[in-house]
């Protein structure tokens, strides 16, 4: 080859030169077809709307319409497919397309750089004939340009400010929290410190600590009573909640509240009751007072056990490190303080109440237990009631008497009745000599209390005196309920006893393999039972055992559900789900009715 | 117009115009819809593959370009070492790292550290942004020589350039530190990291991004064909940084090797107008004089200027920088149409049923924050002014040609025009290359 282009008088620079104007011409070329084919491609894909496309649209209908016609179904699907595989078949071509542009421009970019080399430029310095009066020239111009520049910046911005400037307005419309469907709107009020009411009257719509408000543990309105965590049937959403707890979730107008914690630090977590969308996170840090490592607690417990409470204004949660905290509903911190590192052996975990203004804590321990009411406001003691009590992992119950507030509060080895306007005594009963893990439970006219080891009591929940007690089946972890004239024990070995509240006599008693560290819970006639494995089971509440449904949550749970606008709240070992319900209908799959 | 402008015109437009056009089609397709009721499951964000050892790679990568550049530069005056270090370093810091391992970008997060000790600078971080002002300290600009991916992808679609004069050159000049001083205050109060998000060449590097961004990326390359280099010149912030350290630094490339013989070969070989050509002494003295102490007397006013400026523009512009304002604008713009949740920001805002009140305090937080940030940054705007009209009042006699250190990008095309050069390398007979 070489000497054929000797023969033809070509130089070596001159045939590479050839070649590299070649490459351009040809680069170019492909560059222009390229471009073209992609630009129409692009084009195509920024109308394309295959989702919307008629054809597939009224096929889906259709099998919507006819959901038993396989046939029809499998043409939604196919005309889907389609629709889908073209588009992704078109950007999949966009993109080689950007390669081949990329790789198009430099091959340009070098050919042309090749042409400059083998035509080099060459440098003729012009003669300067008056070097004193070109730099003076050149430095006056580049000074007015720079005065030019500064002048502009500083013109423009004051341009800007004077053009621009509007009075900002306020943002004035009436506060409106979006509220569910059907249910009365419970706005969280503006200022949270000033001049504020107790909002227990809407308390009491809600499930604003653990058991609801004042630990009741039930509503009067129905909740779902079918759905299946694993396959999604009847559940709104399904989210992780970032640090695992044993605490149970707590819910407020659109909000869900549930607290976490690894293994240094505890955290609040907000979510939206409709969508699941986690609102915001409170990491509980450089609380004064808090210990710099947190205290050895068991795994069954951990750091986060204590299931949050809220006043309708802020939520407040407790950590096994003695952390208190309030944080309004946009996450922000109120108030922070440390009760001090509670000497308990396997970790705090007592829940905390909120009645009429008043924060309710319950910290017992081995040695300086106490009860204390504190302002939610500013986090300030109100009264604090010295315990001579052991370790406990009770909540209290609220109910009200004659006008007054009362909160039983349960510890090895009493059950005291307190005012919760002083913080005095009331009443109390002795002889409950046990590691006291089960909350009390009230209708309102009992109290009723008991723990495995120890023995289950009924009193009067005006003067504590004593109704029925018994030693039989008795819970250790889940807290019993008292629903319907009916008192409810679900105990760590799997049985559920109904007994009946005035005598205690046993109604029914139901066993099954698996026990329960879930709290039961009622609404309207029926009564939740959530065994450690995660089947929940809704029986009637009633004076027979009569099962309504069993219901796969997926996985462990030991978390005590809310209930709030015809809603179920659940937390599982990993996951918070909000469960509306899966209809009636006798092809509800995974749901399997009991025998 | 000539035959091979055209094709390179045409064959640009068409590159432009297809790459914007990639760049907003593929993002354009919606998320799948399901009407059925089912729930669009929670985004979950794929696990963080960097790692602390991936990060003190790159850190290690850096100084060894930072080192190998200083080499190439001074040690062996080597073009072509250094054009392949900086395709080396597009490829592996641009390509492959996709642009994030960013002493450019890195100015923010010092900036974030310092005003927010919570937030503290990693190690790796601190290393990426004083690696380069260290190495400038010592050696002069070798990282946008060879270790710079954007300097490289700009480096090498120079084709043909002319000179810019000088008062262009020092009104685009004036870009970069107004850039960087209101992008310090922007991550100051929290408005963001605009050097980041308006990076012209990262969306190329990813062959992703908007496509305003991809449309200027290509244009700053268009545009550096003929005007090299434009965005080191006339945009860049870390530039900034990295010209005053070189102004400092210890020893510099030269154009000759050992002596300048006035060729005055070297007088238009540096695309970026970096070498100082011989001054003769100024003609007036008693005038030049004169016009310094003016620019000195002035100076203190051009600072408040720049204050007034600053502080000015902040309210008006804040709704388009600052989070927080933008939010209160949208609320404001919904809740007089009626028309709500018209963006993601105000449906999350509304959904987390906080009052809109608290919309409006962080509003005017944000605001008064914004005013005081960017009032010093206008100061120092009109301070940095001053001083290059000082200096550009003031003239030292120069005998021989040098490189300017703090605009001299060490990227050694002057050495090919140095008659010198070829004395060393012993092409050329050294009685030749005398004066």
């Amino acid at each position: 080859m070489s000497e054929r282009f000797e023969q033809s008088n070509l130089s070596s620079w001159q045939l590479w030169s050839a070649i590299l104007r070649g490459v351009v011409a040809g680069t170019g070329f492909v560059l222009c077809v390229a471009g073209a084919v992609l630009a129409l491609a692009c084009l195509q894909l920024r109308h394309a709307d295959p989702l919307n496309s008629p054809a597939r649209l009224e096929a889906i209908r259709a099998a919507q319409q006819s959901p038993q016609n396989a046939e029809l179904v499998a043409r939604a699907r196919e005309l889907d497919l389609l629709a889908r595989r073209a588009f992704f078949a078109q950007q999949y071509l966009v993109r080689r397309g950007g390669w081949i542009l990329w790789i198009g421009a430099a091959l340009l970019f070098g050919a042309l750089s090749g042409t400059r080399w083998l035509q080099p430029r060459v440098v003729v310095p012009g003669l300067d004939t008056s070097p004193e009066e070109r730099v003076e020239r050149e430095r006056r111009a580049a000074q007015r340009a720079l005065t030019l520049y500064m002048s502009l910046l500083v013109g423009g911005a004051v341009a800007v400010g004077l053009v621009l400037r509007t009075p900002a307005p306020a943002v004035s419309a009436p506060l409106r929290t979006p509220s569910i469907a059907g249910e009365a709107t419970l706005a969280p009020a503006s200022d949270p410190v000033q001049s504020e009411e107790p909002l227990d009257d809407l308390l009491a719509q809600a499930w604003p600590a653990f058991r609801g408000y004042g630990g009741r543990g039930g509503v009067q309105s129905p909740a779902p009573t079918r759905w299946n965590l694993e396959t999604g049937e009847g559940v709104l959403w399904k989210v992780e909640v970032p640090r695992h707890a044993f605490s149970s979730p707590i819910v407020w107008s659109n909000f869900v509240f549930v607290t976490g914690a690894d293994s240094r630090h505890g955290a609040i977590y907000c979510f939206n009751a409709d969508s699941g969308q986690l609102l915001w996170e409170h990491e509980v840090r450089d609380v004064p007072g808090s210990p710099p490592t947190p205290p050895k607690v068991s795994e069954d417990t951990g750091l986060a056990a204590p299931t949050p409470a809220t006043d309708g204004r802020r939520v407040f949660a407790v950590f096994a490190t003695g952390d208190l905290i309030a944080c309004d509903f946009s996450g922000r911190r109120r108030w922070a303080r440390n009760l001090g590192v509670p000497k308990n052996p396997y970790g705090h975990a007592s829940s905390l109440q909120i009645y009429r203004g008043r924060l309710i804590v319950q910290y017992d321990q081995e040695t300086g237990g106490r009860l204390l009411a504190l302002d939610p406001r500013t986090g300030q003691t109100i009264w604090d009631v010295p315990r001579d009590v052991k370790a406990g992992w009770s909540t209290p119950v609220i109910w009200t008497a004659e006008g007054r507030g009362l909160a039983a509060v349960l510890a090895n080895p009493k059950l005291i009745a307190h005012d919760l306007e002083t913080g005095r005594a009331v009443w109390q009963v002795e002889h409950l000599e046990a590691e006291i893990g089960t909350s009390p439970a009230t209708d309102g006219e009992r109290v009723f209390a008991g723990n495995e080891y120890a023995r289950l009591v009924a009193v009067s929940a005006t003067d504590g005196k004593e109704l029925w007690s018994s030693d039989e089946d008795l819970p250790d972890v889940a807290s019993p309920l008292a629903w319907n004239g009916c008192l409810f024990t679900a105990t760590s070995g799997g049985i559920v006893t109904c007994r009946d509240v005035t005598d205690g006599r046993r109604l029914w008693l139901q066993e099954w393999d698996e026990g329960f560290y879930s709290s039961p819970i009622a609404a309207a006639d029926a009564v939740y039972l959530i065994d450690r494995k995660g089947l929940a089971r809704v029986v009637r509440a009633a004076r027979t055992f009569e099962p309504i449904s069993e219901n796969p949550c997926g996985e462990a749970c030991g978390a005590t559900p809310a209930i709030a606008h015809g809603r179920l709240y659940l937390r599982t070992a990993r996951f918070l789900a909000a469960i509306t319900g899966a209809p009636p209908a006798e092809s509800a799959s995974g749901n399997t009715s009991a025998p | 117009m000539p035959k091979r402008s055209r094709i390179w015109a045409w064959s640009w437009t068409l590159v432009v115009a297809a790459s914007v056009l990639v760049a907003s089609g593929v993002q354009r397709f919606p998320k799948p819809d399901f009407r059925s009721g089912y729930t669009v499951p929670q985004y979950t964000p794929p696990a963080v593959e960097r790692t602390a050892a991936r990060e003190w790679l790159d850190v290690g990568l850096l100084t060894g370009g930072l080192v190998l550049a200083g080499y190439f530069a001074l040690a062996r005056r080597s073009r072509r070492g250094l054009w392949i270090l900086s395709v080396a370093s597009l490829v592996w810091f641009g390509l492959v790292r996709k642009g994030c391992v960013c002493p450019v970008g890195s100015i923010q997060n010092v900036v974030l550290g310092l005003v927010s000790p919570a937030d503290g600078i990693p190690w790796t971080v601190a290393g990426i942004f004083l690696l380069p002002l260290v190495a400038a300290l010592v050696v002069g600009r070798v990282f946008c020589a060879g270790v710079c991916p954007l300097g490289a992808i700009q480096d090498l679609v120079i084709f043909r350039w002319r000179p810019l004069p000088l008062w262009l050159r020092q009104f685009l000049g004036m870009i970069p530190p107004t850039y960087l001083a209101f992008a310090v205050a922007n991550v100051a109060v929290g408005a963001g990291f605009w050097i980041c998000r308006y990076d012209p060449f990262v969306g190329l590097f990813r062959r992703s991004g908007p496509a305003g961004l991809i449309a200027l990326g290509w244009i700053l390359l268009l545009i550096g064909t003929v005007v090299p280099r434009p965005y080191c010149r006339f945009l860049c912030p870390y530039g900034v940084l990295l010209g005053w350290c070189s102004q400092l630094s210890r020893r510099h490339l030269t154009i000759s090797p050992d002596q300048c013989i006035q060729c005055r070969l070297c007088e238009e070989s540096c695309p970026f107008d970096a070498i100082r050509v011989p001054t003769p002494p100024h003609p007036d003295r008693a005038a030049a004089r004169r016009r310094m102490v003016y620019a000195l007397v002035l100076a203190p006013a051009w600072v408040v200027l720049g204050a007034v400026a600053g502080w000015a523009a902040a309210d008006p512009l804040a709704a388009k920088v600052h989070p927080d304002c933008a939010l209160a604008a949208e609320l404001r713009t919904e809740e007089s149409t009626g028309k709500k949740e018209q963006s993601w920001e105000t449906r999350v805002f509304r959904a987390s049923g906080r009052p809109l009140e608290q919309a409006e305090e962080a509003d005017r937080d944000a605001r008064r924050r914004l005013r005081r940030a960017w009032a010093w940054a206008g100061a120092w705007v009109g301070g940095v002014f001053a001083v290059r009209r000082i200096a550009l009042g003031r003239r030292s006699e120069l005998a021989d040609y040098v490189p300017d250190r703090g605009q001299c990008l060490s990227c050694g095309r002057c050495f090919a025009y140095c008659p010198r050069e070829y004395v060393r390398l012993g092409e050329l007979d050294g009685i030749r290359g005398q004066p």
